[in-house]
């Protein structure tokens, strides 16, 4: 069987597993890469399978997109000759994803990370604290926000206007 | 926490290093029982500022993501770039990535051995490796005009080329290279002052690794046989024959015969590339201001310190929509510190440079005294100190 069946067949079984209602959205724009828009309540079911199932235990990163009315979650799983992302999207007036450190630990910094820049909560982490922004930081300003440029973003952090 | 216990805060330091940390250590007399990393420090929005470059910008900042790991940033986002917009790049090219991919990798394990040598009180080893890497760091002066951050990549291939008459001189130099690393195997694997401060220290399992997403030579000292360049090959990496090298004990030890080891296989590879280089064109037109369709792309690389991945949004701009940068030593740090839990403090220095991260010179400490609210600074140097008198007076004994 060639790689690219395999990864197919993983394709076919995760909508077996969740429910092919629950697939939004698939495609696979170059071999041996796949992106998945799932429903944003079957995160955790999928994670648990793939990662149970597929042998997609490894987790290389968790990326945040500011879609303006929505933001998505891309989790970047992989195993041999396979990456493959599974995207959540959630809205931006209540941008909350359950927390999956508990199926994958290595998740713990980089839900932390996403929070910090793109302010998606992960409910259910065990130290959602600040990462990488200092304690002084403004709540609720998250700097990856497509609103935000250099100018904005000095302006409502210390008055300053950028010159 | 306990009466016994206290808290120490290592860190965040000189602002001049790469990736200032910071790590609040609680100890139970010798023995660290948690750890709390803090990092963050010198965050610089790199890829905000990257939604407001065009790409042919955006290749000379991602190359300044990292001093050391220069190269890879760069090899990545050009394979991101060119995913999305439709490249493919011509074979020299891929080919002459791959070759300074590798060179990379020889200069940046080189450093990483004689750091580590340094952290254990063995400066002649780190005077000896420092020599030797000179020579790598002459061959890269010599194909790119720099020591480091080459500018070697473009979107659609790479900028210069190397004159088929200087092959048999990179070729002659890598055979010293190789001869050093040898002999280094086995001043890693013999020497008593090494086994003694290296062996059985700062140890994770093969199974924590795993859990914790670990990657690079770090997870592959504990076991895990896992590398981007056999498991998701990109550049040459499907041609040229090398090894990827394991080792069970999961400690610093392991930690340096697995670099020692990759070592010889760059060498091998880079010796095997300029053997084997195809003839023809060495990049595809990209002009500055080029557009570049909608779409996305994720890619990985084996950076030396670990799988470094990237990921791209495009929505048909001159400009990336998204940019996602994650450099290995983030994802090593969950794992690090499965490393420090249960260790001695005297061996901070060395298993946080176990992982080869970019702010093991830690500069200055602070010591808490939580029962006597008593505070002390401690330089790095002081610590090193403190952990090279501990060994000598026999305290592990």
């Amino acid at each position: 069987m060639s790689y690219s069946e395999e990864n197919t067949k993983t394709l076919e079984r995760l909508s077996e597993a969740i429910g092919e209602e629950n697939l939004v959205e698939t495609k696979s724009p170059k071999a041996n890469r796949i992106y998945v828009l799932i429903k944003t309540e079957k995160l955790r079911d999928a994670v648990t399978y793939l990662k149970e199932k597929e042998g997609l235990f490894h987790l290389a990163t968790i990326t945040g997109v500011d879609l303006g009315e929505e933001r998505e979650i891309n989790y970047h799983l992989n195993r041999p000759n396979l990456i493959f992302t599974i995207k959540v999207r959630v809205p931006s007036e209540k941008p909350v994803v359950p927390s999956i450190t508990d199926i994958i630990p290595g998740a713990v910094l980089y839900e932390r990370e996403v929070n910090d820049l793109i302010g998606v909560y992960p409910e259910g982490h065990p130290n959602p604290k600040r990462l990488l922004m200092t304690e002084e930081w403004p709540e609720g300003i998250y700097p990856l926000l497509k609103k935000w440029d250099v100018k904005s973003l000095r302006k409502a952090i210390d008055g300053e206007e950028w010159t | 926490m306990s009466d016994r216990e206290f808290q120490i805060p290592i860190g965040p330091q000189h602002p001049a290093l790469k990736e200032p940390a910071s790590f609040l250590f609680t100890v139970d007399g010798e023995v660290v029982v948690d750890v709390e990393p803090r990092i963050g420090y010198n965050h610089r929005g790199i890829e905000k500022a990257m939604e407001a470059r065009t790409y042919i910008q955006n290749l000379y900042l991602t190359e300044r993501v990292c001093g050391i790991c220069s190269n890879a940033h760069q090899t990545l986002f050009s394979i991101n770039v060119e995913d999305v917009a439709g490249i493919q790049i011509p074979p020299r090219a891929k080919y002459l990535r791959t070759l300074v991919h590798e060179l990379e990798r020889i200069h940046s394990h080189l450093l990483w051995v004689g750091v580590a040598a340094h952290e254990i009180g063995f400066d002649t080893l780190f005077y000896y490796v420092w020599r030797d890497r000179e020579i790598v760091l002459d061959i890269l002066e010599e194909i790119s005009g720099n020591r480091v951050n080459y500018a070697w990549n473009t979107i659609g291939g790479v900028r210069r080329d190397i004159s088929s008459d200087k092959i048999p001189k990179f070729q002659k130099m890598l055979d010293t290279l190789a001869e050093r690393t040898a002999y280094y195997t086995k001043v890693a694997s013999t020497e008593s002052s090494v086994l003694e401060r290296a062996a059985g220290v700062g140890y994770c399992s093969k199974a924590d690794m795993i859990r914790l997403c670990g990657s690079g030579p770090h997870a592959r000292a504990s076991g895990v046989n896992k590398d981007t360049r056999r498991d998701n090959t990109y550049l040459a990496y499907d041609e040229v024959p090398f090894n990827v090298i394991t080792y069970d004990s999961g400690d610093v030890l392991a930690n340096v015969l697995v670099r020692v080891g990759e070592l010889v296989e760059s060498v091998g590879i880079a010796k095997y590339v300029l053997d084997h280089l195809p003839d023809g064109p060495i990049r595809e037109k990209f002009t500055p201001l080029q557009r570049v369709p909608e779409g996305e792309a994720t890619n990985m690389v084996e950076a030396q310190r670990g799988e470094l991945i990237h990921y791209i949004s495009s929505k048909g701009d001159n400009k990336p929509y998204r940019y996602k940068i994650r450099a290995p030593t983030l994802g090593n740090i969950p794992s690090l510190i499965v490393k420090l839990k249960g260790g001695f403090i005297a061996d901070i220095p060395i298993v946080l440079a176990g992982i080869d991260p970019c702010f093991s010179c830690t500069d200055r400490m602070v010591f808490v005294d939580e029962v006597k609210e008593k505070t002390w600074d401690m330089t790095n140097e002081e610590l090193r100190n403190y952990g090279l008198r501990w060994y000598k007076n026999g305290f592990n004994k």
